[in-house]
């Protein structure tokens, strides 16, 4: 039972508040709070996000805000799941919604390389403060980005604590005044005004409000940013990416072990590969876009190719001619004319017949289903069992073992087959009524007493069992039938 | 964060003078008509005596001393104080060194004999302030429970003390300290940060009854010190209940001494107080006839009581169970002193009933003769020295009055029946 609580500090994680709750409960050992949160008491606290909690538990954490407000506000969310696409950040935000954990699946957490380990980060000037405005100290959020070294607010470097974030500690709710013994005097403040623009600028779009609906690509919005730079040709079409790297190392000289560096970690930011907050507010930095643009990312309605090919026509429709409009635009003349004439790009015909390729030759899947129909059908009229053999329960994976078809073949490739197996899929409850039918009408054919031990050895079912497929049983099994297995419980 | 004024909200207002009085008076439903059922009924209604409460000023005394106990301890809970400490008491339970940020020194004493009313009396200012059973915030979210009673262990043992104080918790909250503190098999020390933690977010006010337990236990200055290490720790009240006998532990040492300042009483005066208590009880009259009280019955039951209302209650309680039993039917002297011979044998040694004034309870009798044989000698230690019995004899065979001729040769003191 929870009968205290306490209440979200600003930008406070959510493994913060629970770690508060649990060293203000007064219980003795660790899962007594773990009973109270959690609805395993074994599980390890998620320290960047939230686990399934106990309704009490979710009650009181969304007793001030929906959970929705607190997975945005209170969690790493925007970190990792900012710039991914729509339907993958919305599929994330709702495995966190309903704690389902999942998440890890959606969101491109990086994994710790192998060696390395993440600590808790705190600033010792925020440390201070809390305790002088709320008696104690909490984790917060923005600390915890992983490319920020410094607080953003008190220009000073951020220090590890001794909570380390893993999946592979024992659970322990660890709060950050227990962690934060000793108040650090002597505090190490950042110079590098660079650094520091940077650090405000990823606090800035990290606790920035998130558009779940937002379903412009950042890489495009970038790409669109780039336009008219001279990173960008004339038409928009091509990037001059080697110059765009030069630049982007010059201007992000002073940082100190600065990785991101390459031509193709930038690439994979501009094409959509690679969604990295800190990475993105790079470049973003570097092309002089404001926080807001960025939050509130919008396209421009039309391309710069659009808008190119736009000019051609106009000016051809004023009676220039093309070398005029080429020397004017100072792009190439064929370009312009090709663009101009709508044959652009048009030379390359898709051919009639598929050119003959080497190599392995694709699978007929639509033959080898109609072909492998049969053989399926086969296979679940011997799973159904008859007098001495014992009924199967009827699954795609059993089908396939009966086959030694590859696994997933069946579900990939042949839609036949599987809706074959899906017209006969039963519950549980329903295999195992007819597994007892099947026992009983075996033991009434061999003579032998029809008791609990027996039917026992032949399904190897528990008495559990038997009573909660007995509506099947009534379903399929006359009264006589049902009756006889009752008695048998 | 919680204000003074949420604080003050959450709680009922504080009474005073008549309606306070008002309000603690406790007076069963009492009919005239229950005189004329059977002696069952009668006998079962008799026990309603015992939930009579009249408040004296020792009541309204107590009633402020724990209200405003529990409005200090109320404030302390939500500053930034009670954080550090509930951080310190986390430290204790991890069995790590830790210290008593927000102090206290809110412990007081409630003294007096046994059975003049101290627990009745507490247990109704308790239920007055805890009109509200649990008091709930919403941000931070927190159940406090006002008041929780816990007897002293009768052999000062501090678990037992601490776990009796979770147990209560649990009572109210439906929480499980308890039931945890035992699975985890704690040790004393930790107990006391896990108590200490439980109490500063739980309990108001903390009244230990029965604290005379620690005065002849070798545990009692155990216990104390643990106390004393509670009140360090959590910043409650901590109220101390017992008995005069309490008092002489609490002065054999300054920091006992200074934790145990408080009210003392002693058993009632003959005053108006207790004349109404005894007019209160008096009217509550389960036997078939009914008796007005008389100052001599007053004095009676003065005498009788010690000044001590549980046994005015158990007199004219008894007093009436024997009447309706034995046929009398009546309340008056008669049926008070066979209750008092019956019923409170065990108490004679410690009621010693005193002459107030020579009190006529019924018409004297006519002398039937004179002392006039013999020489009456005003001073009575040269007087010959003769025995009782010869004065009796003389008495009889010449019909004198006894008292008279006893007064010229002792000293006589009359009692009142």
């Amino acid at each position: 039972m929870i009968t205290q609580f306490p209440s979200f500090y600003p930008d406070e994680l959510v493994y913060s508040l629970l770690s508060r709750y649990y060293e203000r409960s007064g219980y003795l050992r660790y899962v007594f709070a773990a009973e109270d949160l959690f609805v395993s008491k074994i599980v390890r606290p998620d320290i960047e996000f939230v686990n399934q909690y106990t309704s009490a538990a979710l009650q009181m954490i969304t007793k001030d805000m929906p959970m929705k407000r607190v997975i945005e506000q209170h969690t790493m969310f925007p970190y990792y799941g900012r710039f991914i696409d729509k339907e993958r950040r919305n599929k994330a935000f709702q495995a966190l919604e309903q704690m389902q954990g999942n998440y890890h699946n959606f969101l491109p957490i990086p994994k710790t390389k192998e060696g390395e380990s993440r600590y808790l980060r705190y600033c010792p000037c925020c440390v201070k403060e809390d305790r002088d405005k709320y008696g104690e100290t909490y984790w917060r959020r923005g600390y915890q980005i992983r490319e920020i070294k410094i607080c953003p607010i008190h220009k000073c470097y951020l220090i590890d604590s001794k909570v380390i974030i893993s999946g592979k500690v024992s659970p322990m709710l660890v709060s950050a005044e227990t962690a934060i013994i000793k108040q650090v005097t002597d505090i190490n403040y950042c110079t590098n005004e660079l650094e520091i623009r940077i650090a405000e600028y990823d606090a800035a779009v990290f606790e920035a409000d998130l558009d779940l609906q937002c379903n412009i690509s950042v890489g495009a919005f970038l790409n669109s940013k780039i336009k008219n730079t001279p990173y960008m040709s004339i038409r928009g079409e091509q990037r001059n990416i080697a110059l765009f790297q030069q630049d982007f190392i010059r201007y992000y000289e002073s940082l100190s072990d600065n990785t991101f560096t390459e031509i193709w970690q930038i690439q994979k930011i501009l094409n959509g590969y690679k969604h990295n907050l800190h990475e993105i507010c790079m470049l973003a930095m570097f092309l002089d876009i404001s926080v807001t643009e960025l939050i509130e990312m919008k396209l421009p309605d039309e391309s710069q190719e659009q808008l190119f090919d736009k000019q051609i026509f106009q000016l051809h429709e004023q009676g220039l001619k093309y070398p005029e409009i080429a020397k004017r635009l100072n792009a190439s003349y064929d370009t312009v004319k090709a663009i101009g004439e709508g044959r652009y790009k048009t030379y390359h015909r898709k051919r009639k017949t598929e050119p003959m390729k080497g190599g392995v030759k694709p699978n007929n899947w639509h033959q080898i289903d109609i072909d492998t129909l049969p053989l399926v059908k086969d296979a679940i009229k011997k799973m159904q069992g008859n007098e001495t053999d014992r009924p199967k329960k009827i699954t795609i994976f059993a089908v396939e073992k009966i086959l030694n078809l590859p696994s997933k073949r069946i579900t990939l490739y042949l839609p036949l087959c599987k809706a074959e197996i899906l017209q006969h899929s039963e519950s549980q409850e329903h295999y195992w009524a007819r597994e007892i039918i099947w026992a009983v009408n075996k033991l009434q054919s061999s003579g032998l007493p029809i008791n609990w031990k027996h039917i026992r050895d032949l399904t190897n079912m528990k008495k559990v069992n038997v009573v909660s497929c007995l509506p099947e049983l009534q379903l399929i099994a006359d009264n006589k039938m049902v009756e006889l297995v009752k008695s048998l419980l | 964060m919680i204000e003074m004024n949420d604080i003050l909200s959450c709680l009922p207002e504080m009474k005073s003078g008549k309606e306070l009085i008002s309000a603690m008076r406790i007076l069963p439903d009492f009919n005239d008509s229950i005189r004329k059922e059977n002696s069952v009924i009668r006998l079962m209604a008799l026990s309603d005596l015992y939930n009579i409460y009249v408040p004296s000023n020792m009541s309204i005394e107590i009633y402020s001393k724990l209200y405003l106990a529990l409005i200090r301890s109320l404030k302390k809970k939500f500053t930034k104080i009670a954080v550090k400490q509930s951080h310190e008491n986390f430290k204790a339970i991890k069995e790590q060194e830790y210290s008593g940020i927000i102090g206290g020194s809110d412990s007081f004493t409630i003294i007096g004999t046994s059975g003049i009313g101290k627990s009745a009396a507490i247990t109704r200012a308790i239920n007055l302030i805890s009109e509200y059973r649990i008091i709930e915030f919403d941000t931070p979210y927190i159940k406090i429970v006002p008041c929780v009673i816990v007897q002293c262990p009768f052999d000062s043992s501090v678990k037992g003390l601490l776990l009796e104080i979770l147990r209560k918790v649990d009572e109210e909250l439906e929480s499980d300290y308890y039931k945890n503190a035992i699975r985890a098999r704690a040790t004393t020390d930790m107990l006391i940060g896990s108590v200490s933690q439980v109490a500063l977010n739980h309990i108001g006010l903390l009244v230990v009854d029965e604290i005379q337990n620690v005065v002849n236990s070798k545990n009692g200055k155990s216990l104390i010190k643990s106390l004393t290490q509670l009140i360090n720790n959590s910043g409650i009240s901590i109220c101390m209940v017992g008995t005069p006998e309490s008092t002489v532990f609490f002065e054999s040492a300054m920091q006992l001494a200074r934790r145990s300042l408080g009210l003392n009483y002693g058993v009632m005066k003959y005053d108006s107080e207790f004349i109404e208590i005894c007019k209160v009880l008096f009217s509550y009259q389960y036997v078939n006839h009914k008796a007005e009280i008389t100052d001599a019955i007053l004095h009676w039951l003065y005498e009788h009581s010690a000044g001590v209302i549980s046994v005015v209650v158990s007199l004219i309680h008894d007093a009436q169970e024997i009447a309706i039993l034995n046929g009398k039917e009546i309340l008056n002297i008669e049926t008070l002193n066979e209750a008092y011979k019956k019923r409170l044998s065990l108490l004679h040694d410690y009621i010693q009933p005193s002459i107030q004034h020579n009190q006529q309870t019924s018409k004297t009798k006519p002398k039937t003769g004179l002392i006039g044989d013999i020489q009456k000698s005003t001073d009575v230690n040269n007087s010959v020295s003769v025995s009782v019995s010869e004065l009796v004899t003389k008495a009889k065979a010449e019909q004198l009055e006894i008292i008279p001729l006893l007064q010229e040769h002792f000293s006589v003191v009359e009692v009142v029946i």
